[in-house]
């Protein structure tokens, strides 16, 4: 098969970027998308240009690393999986295919299509943690957590953190990303003590990022590679409501940046 | 901690929804007193006199409404310009995944409500557009005085085919605004789930084709029965 | 040669760990925080040790490579984590999961090591439940169990499919929870590029942004590695793309003992290679052979499709190797039966390497709805990869390289023979032996990371009076510029190959010679093929771009020039092993069953190699491991 790509080059932050043209020769239909990419970087590299530069690591879609808007969709045209779990054969020869990066005022590009995601590593950083220390719990067994409610905790913690759901929308807002943290340890009864406190921490940290907000689309959980449904952002509204609420008829304690 | 509340992101979700919701409410009660017009004049303008005459109650609702309304416009700029720095540069090449029509013009769909709301208030409630509404009086039972013909006006008003087609698109275009509109508000108070989203969904389309029905059923009715009656005349 | 002192403590076996940790010295709380600790790599060892020590109130600095430290490859682990809580009532106990850790490990691990994993594996359990880390659970609410093999009990705890996912995500929120308390400072897209001593002593490490790509030293009373394993060296394996040997490496050219480099687990079923452009291969579960049956064709370069196969012309050769066993014969032994036909040239699909596992009977004999409910997503994952509908064809799959036991050498403190340096998780050599079992590694990363380094290092740094060396000093200064030379030197090259194609050239030389079967002579071949490769390497390779930039061809660059050093003690170890056990099958040392024959009069020790510089050969570092407990039996499940 042979493509033509149009990807975004970009040098570092500071310099605007552009989309250039490479042709893609004698594509394997069962090559993934990045080793694709690969096959034109080691003929860019044999040609003494410069490769283009992506993120990537475990190329199995569990990592996050991947992170291509390819034909303006996130993650690609499948759905349910990761830019490194598209393959060539889901795009029609001769086709022209356009690759970008995430884009998002909170994740600013790097260089070409590597973005900085550690927006969203500082909103778990604000609360997206059961403060336990080592050495403190009890016996696993100690607390029986209701076979449904564990299921139901996996489904949001399965999050990989990569990002889509803030490149597709068109808001470039996180808030599946924080329902998803907050649903999963405010589900949990470990994570009851400090639900309101976490909510109301990573929420503010969310603003703080540049984050957009959500105005009810869902196209984040149309390229969600781990199904993560919107719904846990109505809950995420929801205790963040109450947990404000809570907020403005109790005695102010100390702030709640840092756990 | 309240202000905080609404300078946040959710919080200014919870005020859209809320806003959305008691505007939603008043158009509901607008439409179903104005339906009186069609049980004819002294129907409506009783009805018309009985809301003219509990003046502080009449301008406390109006204020609370504008209220409201400035809430909802203010807060809906304040997100939409947020929104569009959180993203300054954008996609060379997009697509959407799932997103209607309706949910990606609602600031569109918006502003043209406003400008509607007040070609509509200088229309028939100021009348600066038509000084002769004022005009307008009648006499209903058990009133001594004169009262103002709403029926009249409103039969008047939308004798003009334009003006009865301005109307009908504006409550289309409120309509298009609602269809996204009100499922959104039940998420963004946090009463959506995974088993009711696509009611929810459904549901919003049917309440807003409902009060598109009602709302243009008005004119529509006013506009076919005047002209119907000169015709036959 | 260095004596290697495991500095095992005394008494009985099960009391070992307790007595030590009464017995070892402890920092004061307000001391704690004068001590800064460096901690390398961000998986399951790395950020559990980050966060527990900056809980300890120890002020710590973790570094990953990755844009965060979620991503490390811990995360991509999916079956679970073995631990002795005997919820299950099957008679499980401490003493059985140390028992098959030892026997799976073909008696080349160290006894109290495994002894002390098998003790605080209960803990790990406890503490990530108190994470909020969402484990498989019964209807009563209580934790639920599954089998893994090497074991009669069903002792292993998961979340689906994603244990290694779960699990990270709870030690990187607790990370995460430190660096918001300013008691970690992650730097993140950091490569560690050398070891930095002074006095003899670990006491800092040069790193370089590789965004910015500026050479920075870090300095700090000791240096954890916790960066994983080295399967990489191979090129391809299912280990992420970015994994590297890099840190090792350079602490081993510092003088740490690189201890049994050729012990490397193959999985038998993974994805076969699919093309020479192939990146990265993927593991299905093991499970798939409780109802596929393997086969290939009888006659060699048979490329007729396999439905048009008939059945006596099919070899269904692991139930014709090992009648009692069948299909589900161990890991090892499987992986190597299907290296063999596969060498025979009965390999199926496009390039000869792959095997058929096939569903058709057990699709005839108990439907596909029952087989999809078994392994559906397996299937899934299967189509997704290879657009193929296992339904209706057979599968193909080929052994891959998953898993490295041999490591940086540590004592019984996690300490390498280099003072101040701790290696931990997957990156050291101590718990496994030759062969790990499955939900192990899981185990072991977290059992040092929470349980064991932050009680250990407490004992060096309570020792050590040094204060810690300015960047500013002299060593610093020295591997700041070797690292600037090294880097200056690669990318002035501009030869005619890339990195990549000699990486593979590697992994080939590698796979062939010291992969599933070694012998002698495949070995000694290889390390004519090595050291003329790295040549080729330092003389041909272009690496486009600069220094001072984000440059994806340079990082690469930086680690395949060490994976080339490092394959080469790979094939010299595998050289002087002259036994078979575990992973390890020397083809000269087997039972005639192809099974492995172990040598304990000679070879009961483990291998620890000593660098000597580039010109001559590594000097070998014995530490015999003395079984005081279990008498080492001949390793057999049948």
């Amino acid at each position: 098969m042979n493509f033509t790509l149009r990807v975004w080059r970009q040098p570092n932050s500071r310099t605007p970027g552009r989309l250039e043209s490479y042709p893609a020769r004698n594509i394997d239909p069962n090559m993934s998308f990045l080793e694709m990419l690969d096959v034109v970087n080691e003929q860019l590299t044999l040609e003494n240009r410069e490769p283009i530069a992506f993120d990537h690591d475990c190329r199995e879609g569990i990592c996050g690393m991947c992170s291509l808007v390819i034909d303006g969709e996130a993650h690609g045209p499948e759905e349910r999986v990761t830019s490194c779990q598209i393959y060539m054969r889901s795009f029609k020869d001769g086709a022209t295919i356009t690759v970008e990066p995430f884009r998002s005022k909170a994740f600013p590009i790097l260089k070409d299509l590597i973005v900085d995601r550690s927006a969203l590593d500082r909103i778990i950083q604000s609360g997206g943690f059961i403060s336990v220390n080592t050495g403190q719990a009890p016996d696993a067994n100690a607390l029986p957590i209701g076979k449904d409610l564990a299921e139901q905790a996996f489904d949001v913690a399965h999050c990989i953190g990569c990002g889509a759901c803030v490149a597709a929308c068109k808001n470039a807002s996180a808030m599946l990303f924080v329902s998803a943290k907050v649903t999963h340890l405010g589900l949990l009864p470990q994570g009851q003590p400090e639900r309101d406190r976490r909510v109301r921490a990573m929420v503010s940290t969310m603003d703080a990022e540049h984050f957009g907000n959500c105005t009810n689309q869902y196209e984040c959980e149309a390229v969600c590679p781990k199904g993560i449904s919107a719904a846990n952002i109505a809950r995420l509204n929801r205790d963040y409501a109450l947990a404000s609420l809570k907020g403005m008829f109790t005695k102010k304690s100390e702030s709640a940046g840092g756990g | 901690m309240f202000k905080q509340f609404v300078a946040s992101s959710l919080g200014r979700k919870y005020l859209m929804a809320l806003t959305g919701t008691i505007l939603f409410s008043f158009m509901v009660v607008h439409m179903l007193g104005n339906f009186q017009v069609l049980l004819g004049p002294e129907q409506i303008n009783t009805y018309a006199h009985m809301l003219q005459s509990k003046k502080p109650l009449l301008w406390s609702f109006r204020l609370f409404l504008g209220l409201m309304a400035l809430t909802h416009i203010t807060v809906g700029i304040w997100l939409w310009l947020d929104n569009r720095r959180a993203r300054p540069d954008h996609y060379r090449q997009e697509r959407t995944q799932q997103a209607g029509l309706a949910s990606r013009t609602m600031i569109y769909s918006g502003a043209l409500i406003l400008a509607f709301f007040v070609y509509h208030i200088l229309h028939f409630t100021l009348r600066w557009l038509n000084p002769e509404f004022a005009g307008f009086t009648g006499r209903i039972p058990g009133v001594e005085e004169p009262v103002a013909d709403v029926y009249r006006m409103m039969n008047q008003g939308f004798f003009d085919a334009g003006v009865s087609l301005t109307y009908i698109v504006a409550v289309a275009l409120l309509a298009w605004h609602l269809s996204h509109g009100i499922p959104s508000l039940f998420q963004s108070l946090g009463l959506r789930n995974d088993a009711v989203s696509r009611f929810l969904d459904r549901f919003g389309w049917a309440v807003a084709f409902l009060l598109f029905l009602g709302l243009s059923i008005i004119p529509a009715a006013l506009f076919a029965a005047v002209r119907g009656a000169i015709y036959l005349r | 040669m260095t004596q290697l002192d495991a500095k095992i403590p005394s008494g009985p076996l099960a009391q070992k760990w307790d007595r030590h940790r009464a017995a070892i010295k402890l920092v004061s709380p307000t001391n704690k925080r004068k001590f800064e600790i460096l901690v390398v790599g961000s998986g399951l060892a790395g950020a559990s040790a980050a966060a527990t020590l900056a809980e300890q109130g120890y002020s710590v600095k973790c570094f990953c490579f990755q844009d965060s430290p979620r991503r490390a490859h811990s995360i991509a682990a999916q079956g679970g984590i073995n631990a002795a809580k005997n919820y299950q009532n099957d008679g499980d106990s401490i003493y059985r999961l140390f028992y098959d850790t030892i026997k799976g490990g073909d008696f080349r691990s160290r006894e109290a090591n495994v002894y002390r994993l098998a003790q605080v594996s209960v803990n790990i359990i406890d503490h990530c439940v108190a994470q909020g880390v969402p484990f498989a659970r019964e209807y009563g609410g209580l934790l639920a169990n599954r089998s893994f093999g090497g074991a009669q009990v069903s002792r292993t705890f998961y979340a689906r499919g994603a244990t290694g996912q779960q699990l990270l995500l709870g030690a990187y929120q607790a990370l995460s929870r430190q660096i918001g308390l300013k008691q970690v400072q992650m730097i993140p897209r950091a490569d560690m590029l050398e070891l930095v001593l002074v006095d003899g002593q670990a006491k800092g490490i040069v790193v370089r942004d590789s965004v910015t790509g500026k050479i920075s030293s870090h300095s700090g009373d000791a240096v954890v590695l916790a960066t994983g394993g080295y399967g990489n060296v191979f090129n391809l394996s299912t280990y992420a793309r970015g994994s590297n040997a890099t840190a090792i490496w350079r602490a081993y050219k510092k003088g740490a003992l690189f201890a049994n480099p050729c012990f490397t687990q193959i999985h038998p079923t993974c994805i076969p290679v699919s093309g020479d452009y192939q990146s990265k291969l993927t593991l299905m579960s093991e499970s798939l052979r409780n109802d596929g049956r393997c086969w290939v064709p009888k006659k060699a370069g048979d490329k007729r499709a396999a439905d048009a196969i008939p059945e006596e012309e099919r070899d269904y050769y692991l139930e014709r190797l090992y009648p009692s066993y069948g299909n589900l014969a161990p890991r090892d032994i499987s992986s190597r039966a299907a290296k063999r036909v596969c060498d025979e040239g009965r390999g199926v699909g496009p390039s000869g390497l792959g095997v058929y596992l096939d569903f058709s009977d057990a699709l005839k004999r108990l439907g596909e709805a029952t087989i999809r409910e078994r392994y559906g997503n397996l299937f899934d994952i299967y189509h997704e990869i290879t657009g193929e509908n296992a339904y209706q064809a057979p599968m193909r799959i080929y052994p891959a390289i998953h898993y490295t036991m041999g490591g940086l050498w540590v004592d019984y403190n996690l300490m390498s023979n280099v003072p101040g340096l701790f290696v931990v998780g997957e990156a050291n050599f101590s718990d496994h032996g030759a062969n790990r079992l499955g939900a192990s590694a899981l185990m072991q990363g977290l059992a040092d990371g929470y349980f064991v380094l932050p009680y250990t290092i407490g004992h060096y740094l309570a020792g050590s009076k040094k204060v810690k060396p300015s960047v500013e000093s002299a060593e610093f200064r020295q591997a700041e510029s070797e690292t600037e030379a090294r880097i200056a030197r690669l990318l002035g090259i501009r030869g005619k190959r890339t990195v990549s194609d000699i990486h593979k050239q590697l992994g080939k030389i590698l796979w062939e010679n010291c992969g599933m079967a070694r012998n002698r002579q495949g070995l000694q071949d290889a390390l004519q093929k090595i050291p003329a490769l790295r040549e080729e390497f330092w003389g041909g390779v272009t690496v486009p771009g600069e220094g001072k930039d984000l440059n994806q061809s340079l990082e690469k660059a930086l680690r395949v020039a060490d994976f080339l050093e490092l394959g080469e003690l790979l094939c010299r170890d595998a050289l002087a092993r002259e036994e078979s056990c575990g992973c390890h099958l020397r083809e000269e040392y087997q039972t005639p069953e192809g099974e492995c024959k172990r040598n304990d009069e000679e070879y009961a020790y483990a291998a620890a190699w000593q660098y000597a510089g580039e010109t001559s050969a590594p000097v070998l570092c014995k530490e015999p491991l003395i079984y005081e407990e279990l008498p080492m039996a001949t390793r057999s499940y049948k």
